[in-house]
Formats: C-alpha cells, structure tokens, sequence
C-alpha cells in the first residue's frame, strides 16, 4: 500500500460495510441508477486502488470526480464513513500522482484571486462592469457567449451589486461581540445579504464585526484536490479572526462546513479546533437567541431549500425552520427529496453541467409542486442554482434577507 | 467477454449502460456481505423487453446470468461468483399503477420497497413488509429473497402479499403469472415458486402486491431490561398471551450502543436489551390497551424501565434506530456476518442462551437482535477478514449456529436467503429428500444453469472451508 492520501483513508473505506443504506441519498446515483456513480460503488473504487486491485484509469476518475461531495450519504451511513474527506483524499492524491493540475492561467488566476479579497473584489467589478456597459448585451446577442462555449456558465452569474462589502473591522450594533466571515462570493456578488447578516445579528442584540484581513475558507481549493492552498488560507482567516471566543458567524453554508472543518485541516495548528468551535451558521446561531424586538409581518408562503452543507455537512435543519416559523404571515412547506442536492456544490455546475442541470430540474420540479411563492435558502450557490431554474412567481431568497425584513429597525 | 457480444448488449440498452471499464466492473462485484467477485461485465436495462433480449444473448452464448437490484443482500446472492453478466434492475424504478379499487399495486422490480410504501401511504393503503433495508432494497431483491421484516409477524412476509409476477425465464421467454386477484386454484401457481428462488429460476422484472387498508393507529413502547435472558423470557410470554403484536423486536446491549453512537437518540446505554414492541389497529384505545398489556408482562419479568413513544418523532426516531442496527455494526470491526436464523416463538430464550454459548467458545463477539416475536434472530458475527484464524472460528461459529436452529426446531434463514453463505447447511436444514427435488425444478426452469448459477445449492465441498473459500478480491480466491 503506497504512503498517498487516499490509502491514510483505508480505515475510513473500511467502515463501509455495503449496506446500501447511501444509494437513495446520492444525487448522482439517483438520476443514474448505475453503482459506479453511487458513494458505495465508488468507495469499492478507491478501495481497490488503495488495495492494488485497480488502477487509477480515466472511467475511475470520472465516476470520481462525478461526485458532488455534498456529504447526504455520510449523513446517512450507519458505519461512519466520512464520505467528503475520502473524496477529497482522491483528489488530492490524483493531483499528486498524475501531476493532474488546471491549466496555468487558472491556477494563477486561483492563486491571485483567493489569496486575497481585494483581488476578488476587482474581479468581481469587472463582471460588474461586463453587466453594466453593455458588453453583456453585446456579447449575448452577438452569439460570443454562445461561440466561447460558456452560455451556461455566463448564464449562472448573479447580479453583481454596486456596492460590495470590504471587511476592515466595521461594526453594527451594541451587545455580545460576534465576528462575520463575509466569504468571498458572500461580500461581492451577494454584498446586500452580508450587510443585512451583520443588522440580523445586531437586532438579535449582538455587535456585528466586519473581521479584517480575513479571505476565502477554501472550500473550492480542498474541494478540487489542493489541500495545500486550502491550509494557506485557512492559516490567514486563523491570524485574521484572532483566538478569542467570539462566535464567528457565517451566511454561507459552504463557507460554515468548511470553517467547522479547520481542525481537521490544520491538524498541527491547536488554534485551528479552538477557531472550528466558534464558528455558527447564522441560522444556527440565531435560533438559539432572541431578538431585541418582536417581528414584522411578512406573509410568504415559504418552501425551505435546504443547503447539502447545512442539512448533510453541519447536520442543521430545526434552527431555520423555528427562526422563519417565528415570524407572523409566514406559511412554511417541505419539498419533496428535501435530502437531494439542487446540483449547484461549489462549481459543480460548471464543471459537471449536464448532471448539475439534470439535478436543478428534480430540484425546481419539487419546489413548484409545493405551490410557494418563496423559497429560502442559505448558500450563493443554492440561491443562482435554484432561481436560474425556476419560473418568474417563485423568488429565491437568503434566509437572512427576509429575517432582515422581519427584524432590521 | 468477447466485443462482438458487448458491442450487441451495447445495441440493446441506451448509450452509457453496459457497465465494462474497469472501475465499473469493480462497481458491480459486490453485495452487502464481504464477498467480491468481478464480472465479465454489468448492463442496467430500461424494461422488461430489454431484459429479454439481453438474457437472450447471455443464454445463446452460454454466459451466467446475475440479477440485482441494490444489491444489498446480506446471503452472497448476487455476488458474480463464475462471473459472467450483472443485470442492474434498479433503473426499472417506476411505479406502475396503484389500483385503489382492487387494493394492489404493480410495480417494477427496481422500486425501492420504501418509495412503494410511501405512495401507497399517501392513498391511505399499506404494504407492510418492512425489510430494514427498506430505504434502499428493492421490490425485485424481496421478492427473490422472500424479505420480512418488523412487521412480517403480524402481517406476513413477502410471499403473503405477491400477487402477480412477470418473469423472464433462461430461454428469454417472457412469464407472466397471476394477475390483480387474490385468490387462485388453478393448477400450480409456479408464481410461488419465483418467490425466494434468488434469481436461480427466472428473472422477476414487475410485480403485482396486494395491499392493506393502513392502520389509523400505532402504538410504540420501548422496554428496557437488565438481563437479556429476561428479555428473551419476556417475548415468549408475549406471544403465548393471546395479544398479536405489529412488532416485537429485540436489541442487545452491544447494538443499543453501537446505533447511539450513529444517532444519539438517548436509548439507555448501560441495557443489557431493549425490546421494541408496537401495535396498530383500528383505533388508539384498543392498541393501547394491547402495549399496556405487554409492557405488564415485562414489568412483571423485571424490566427496568417502559417508555411509551409520545409523538411520531419519538416513534420514527425509534424506527430509525432499529433499522440502521445493522449496518452500524460495521462501526465495531472492519467485517461481520449477519446471520438470520429462525426457530419456534418459545425457543428465543433457547436460542440466545446458544448464540451466547458459541461466542464464549470461540472468543468472538456475536452481537444478537432481530425479530424475537415471530423467532427470527440475527445474530451478528464480527470479525477482521484480515486475520486467518478470526475468519476460522468464525467459520465454526456460523456452523455451531446454524446447528444449533435445526436442533431447536428451525431453520438457516428466515428472510436473507441461502445465496452462497448458508447453501452447504441446506440439506441438514431440509434434508436431501427436498434438496434433490428442488435441484430437479432447478434444471426445469435452467438446463444450461446459467441463471446465478452456484446460489442456493450445496457445492458438494462441503462445510469445512465454507467461509474461507468464498471469493475476495484480496483473499484466496482471485477476483
């Protein structure tokens, strides 16, 4: 057995005992019906290569990297496996063994953009820029989109704001002193929400800090396989947030999941579990307070999306049900396969399209037939996803937006 | 498989499902035992006319036939022993009709036994054949298993509730059998014997399942003892009390913890057992009445502790519980042997008493539940297929077991099957006289023995090695 990441995963593979119980949870098995895109099939995959009955061939890699690790069937296995580190223990020892890397553009533009939210934000006015001028109309109908091959992907992008949020230790309200983590997607592209997070937080009478020199969680960097850059961010935002015992609030389940995986990230680094205790979804952290004032009316019939990295990864699914329960005119309902990923998982729907769009379909399907006017959710990723999908009479909206409707002054 | 073969499977499916690169092939090799066997190759067919028309094919050519549908059998059933052809049922996943006025349902073989619950539910019908697999098994793999369940002691097991069968036999010729009535005389009802024959006669693609009106109430309680022979005592006075319950389930100490630490649900750690008991009926007063009943029983056997489920949370959560025993096992030991034995109501306590002598004598832990109403117990063999003399006395264990059921009356297996796990045991547990006439049926439906050929059957190398020389990839047998 070679010394690679995936085979320090051996006893994690072997917890799988086949029971099956993971097939009708797995996004991708459910659409295919086919074991080798289900997580059981594919541990008996990484089993064997660990085990050197198979070696690593193209068919493996795709039936791999076919996974959306959106953590549902880890929710439900009896055994234990740890489905996400597995994954991302194959990615990352793919990178190491096949030298597999993005083009050198990308990982440059990667390294460039993340390692910094200034560099983020530039980019992000940039697509400001394309939407606003003209060269998005431009483009669109002069067929160049469609030439380069990215419809999709442009279709995808949010509304860029006018204004972002620059995290510089600003603060909001009086009370316990909580920290935001305002993520990178979070304090451009949804720049409105992070701000209405920090008035949430602050009428549920906390002082909301803006931290400084904070950056990305690293969620997408782990995600595709590079461990390394994930630890260089996560030891920024370590240095940035301080080792006090201030909560550390965030808008993003994504960002949440992987902030709560620190620990296990930096192992050698004792701030990394202090600094993963601290950290709440701003569901999660706010169903466990009251807020200073009593609620507005927002009559919404409400259908409540649930993020995988919320539901399956952070296993939260009470706390926005009681906070949007809690507020008067608001009438909540389940959708159906509530456990099923809408296809969005980080940049999956660029990367994995046709599965990502087949998975958005199911999802907004299960959605109308609930008969909502709202959806709420809590991931950028979840929100774009799912409002590209559905009709016009069904807005999308992040749960903090309209908790900032019931309770900002 | 030679191309040309492949490259004709290829013509009969839809681009994409003829499994034959290499990780896919691993994808297919194995169920929910520790067997592993790869195939020559897998195809997962849309429809009963496509099955056909493979199993054609795999029968003119001579290639042995594997039918699953999650594979999630717990008997070798579906492992792909001589290799050959894996026919993925699970995309037939359709529900093909509820019919209200005759009170059945017709569904295709890769139904999810839970999602064909749930939409009956919905119509305020009842299937109540409850596998604990039911999140994941499919209706194809109970019907080839005859799968019970919770339930099955009140309400029957699978066989009670099939109604109607549409087969594919060897020859690719399509069976159908039975039809949306319930009562039948007319000459055999080979229907029947589809049921439980683990793939070896036929392929079952449809099912027609009667259903029942579904209970308005449910009443749970959970027993808690401090000796599990208390416990044991306690579900023979039960069943020999005149009360039938929907339930009657029994979980040692060793399983109470091991699903805590998946749940954490808050069951009593420091229990020697737990029993589950639930009834349903008509209405809340008579049901109560009959758990009151029940848990007076246990009170009087000592039982430490009674709690009666308040909402349908507590009860669900209960439910979750027992059914993810199973599986959670895994937590202990990288391996485990789930056996399923089955012995008359009044030789629980007998039986328990055996298991717990048998672990004793090889020093292996064999963690007991099941469904201690109607005799059917699991006791659960953990081990490390890594170590050659674990897997030994485990062997012996099995066997000690399985001896130990016949001697009190019973039987290898009440609702996993045979497949490979139990076959060399199947003439002590029915004699040769019923092993030789079934073998004749056998050669009836599949003279070439290409449907899952090896399953159910003695091998005739007999039970010395039994376990050991089952195919792993990494064992002794090459995969």
């Amino acid at each position: 057995m070679k010394a690679t990441p995936l085979a320090a995963e051996y006893d994690n593979m072997l917890r799988c005992i086949r029971c099956a119980a993971c097939l009708t949870s797995c996004p991708t098995y459910v659409v295919t019906h086919k074991e080798e895109e289900g997580p059981r099939g594919r541990i008996a995959i990484m089993r064997a290569i660990v085990e050197g009955h198979l070696d690593i061939t193209a068919d493996g890699i795709t039936h791999l990297d076919n996974c959306l690790l959106c953590e549902a069937c880890t929710n439900v296995c009896p055994a234990g496996v740890q489905m996400e580190q597995i994954g991302i223990a194959f990615r990352e020892t793919l990178a190491e063994q096949t030298h597999r890397q993005p083009p050198l553009a990308a990982r440059l533009a990667f390294d460039w953009l993340f390692g910094d939210l200034a560099h983020f934000r530039l980019l992000a006015r940039a697509m400001w820029l394309y939407q606003r001028s003209g060269v998005q109309w431009l483009a669109r109908h002069m067929g160049i989109v469609r030439l380069l091959g990215v419809r999709d992907m442009e279709a995808l992008l949010p509304r860029i704001p006018d204004r972002f949020v620059v995290p510089g230790g600003q603060t909001v309200g009086q009370g316990e002193r909580v920290q935001i983590f305002a993520g990178c997607i979070m304090s451009t592209a949804f720049a409105a929400t992070t701000e209405a997070t920090a008035r949430v937080v602050a009428a549920f009478g906390c002082q909301a800090e803006m931290t400084a020199r904070q950056v990305c969680c690293g969620a997408l960097q782990a995600h595709s396989g590079d461990v390394p850059r994930a630890q260089e961010l996560a030891r920024v935002n370590l240095d940035a947030f301080g080792d006090g015992g201030e909560p550390i609030v965030v808008n993003a389940a994504g960002c949440g999941a992987m902030l709560k995986h620190y620990g296990q990230l930096l192992p050698d680094d004792a701030r990394a579990e202090r600094f993963a205790q601290r950290v709440k979804d701003v569901s999660e952290f706010l169903a466990t307070r009251a807020a200073v004032r009593p609620p507005r009316e927002v009559v919404a019939s409400v259908a409540i999306q649930d993020p995988c990295h919320l539901l399956h990864a952070q296993r939260i699914s009470a706390a926005p049900r009681s906070l949007l329960g809690a507020i008067p005119g608001v009438r909540l309902t389940e959708i159906g396969e509530r456990d099923i990923c809408c296809g969005s998982a980080g940049i999956y729907n660029v990367t994995h399209a046709e599965m990502s769009s087949e998975l958005q379909v199911r999802k907004c399907a299960s959605i109308v037939a609930t008969g909502c006017d709202t959806v709420v959710t809590g991931n950028p990723g979840c929100l774009v996803q799912i409002q590209a999908g559905l009709p016009n009479c069904v807005t999308v909206r992040h749960i903090v937006d309209l908790l900032d409707e019931a309770y900002a002054e | 498989m030679q191309p040309e073969i492949v490259a004709e499977l290829k013509r009969i499916v839809a681009p994409g499902y003829v499994h034959d690169a290499p990780s896919e092939l691993i994808s297919y090799s194995f169920d929910g035992t520790f067997q592993q066997r790869r195939p020559d190759l897998a195809i997962t067919p849309a429809s009963t006319a496509e099955v056909a028309a493979i199993v054609r094919v795999a029968s003119r050519e001579k290639i042995p036939i594997i039918a699953r549908g999650a594979s999630s059998g717990l008997a070798g059933g579906t492992i792909p022993e001589s290799g050959g052809l894996i026919i993925n049922l699970a995309r037939m996943d359709r529900i093909v009709e509820i019919d209200t006025a005759n009170v059945c349902a017709v569904a295709q073989a890769g139904v999810v036994t839970l999602q064909l619950q749930q939409a009956v539910e919905k119509m305020g019908l009842f299937y109540p054949p409850d596998p604990a697999s039911s999140r994941q098994s499919t209706i194809g793999g109970n019907v080839a298993t005859n799968a019970g369940g919770p339930r099955c002691l009140k309400y029957g097991v699978t066989r009670d509730y099939v109604i109607g069968l549409t087969v594919v036999l060897a020859s690719g010729e399509v069976l159908r059998l039975g039809g949306k009535i319930t009562k039948n005389a007319t000459g055999y009802q080979l229907l029947h014997l589809f049921v439980g024959s683990e793939g070896t006669l036929g392929i079952v693609t449809e099912v027609i399942v009667k259903l029942a009106p579904l209970p308005r109430a449910r009443v749970t309680a959970l027993v808690v003892f401090d000796e599990l022979t208390r416990a044991s005592q306690a579900v023979s006075k039960i069943m020999g009390s005149g009360i039938l319950p929907a339930t009657l389930e029994l979980m040692d100490g060793t399983t109470v913890n091991v699903v805590e630490d998946f749940l954490h649900t808050g069951l009593p750690r420091d229990a020697e057992a737990l029993l589950l008991l639930e009834q349903d009926g008509a209405d809340e007063v008579t049901a109560r009445a009959d758990v009151e009943r029940m848990t007076e029983i246990c009170r009087g056997l000592g039982a430490s502790h009674m709690q009666v489920a308040v909402s349908a949370a507590e009860r669900d959560a209960l439910w979750l519980a027992r059914r993810s025993v199973s599986a959670a096992l895994g937590r202990l030991r990288p391996n485990k042997l789930g056996e399923d034995v089955v012995v008359p109501k009044s030789e629980i306590p007998a039986m328990i008493a055996a298991v717990g002598e048998i672990a004793t004598r090889y020093s292996l832990p064999i963690p007991v539940f099941g469904h201690a109403g109607d005799g059917n117990l699991h006791p659960n063999i953990l081990f490390d297929l890594r170590d050659a003399d674990e897997v030994r006395r485990v062997e012996l264990a099995a066997r000690d077991i399985f001896r130990a059921a016949i001697r009190l009356g019973g039987t290898l297996s009440g609702e996993h099957g045979v497949g490979t796990l139990k076959r060399e045991f199947l003439a002590e547990a029915q004699g040769e006289l019923a092993v030789g006439l079934a073998r004749s049926i056998k050669t009836v439906f599949d003279p070439d023995n290409l449907l899952n050929p090896g399953k159910v059957f003695p091998t005739g190398r007999g039970v010395e090695g039994f376990l050991s020389d089952l195919p792993t990839l990494s064992g002794s047998t090459p995969g």
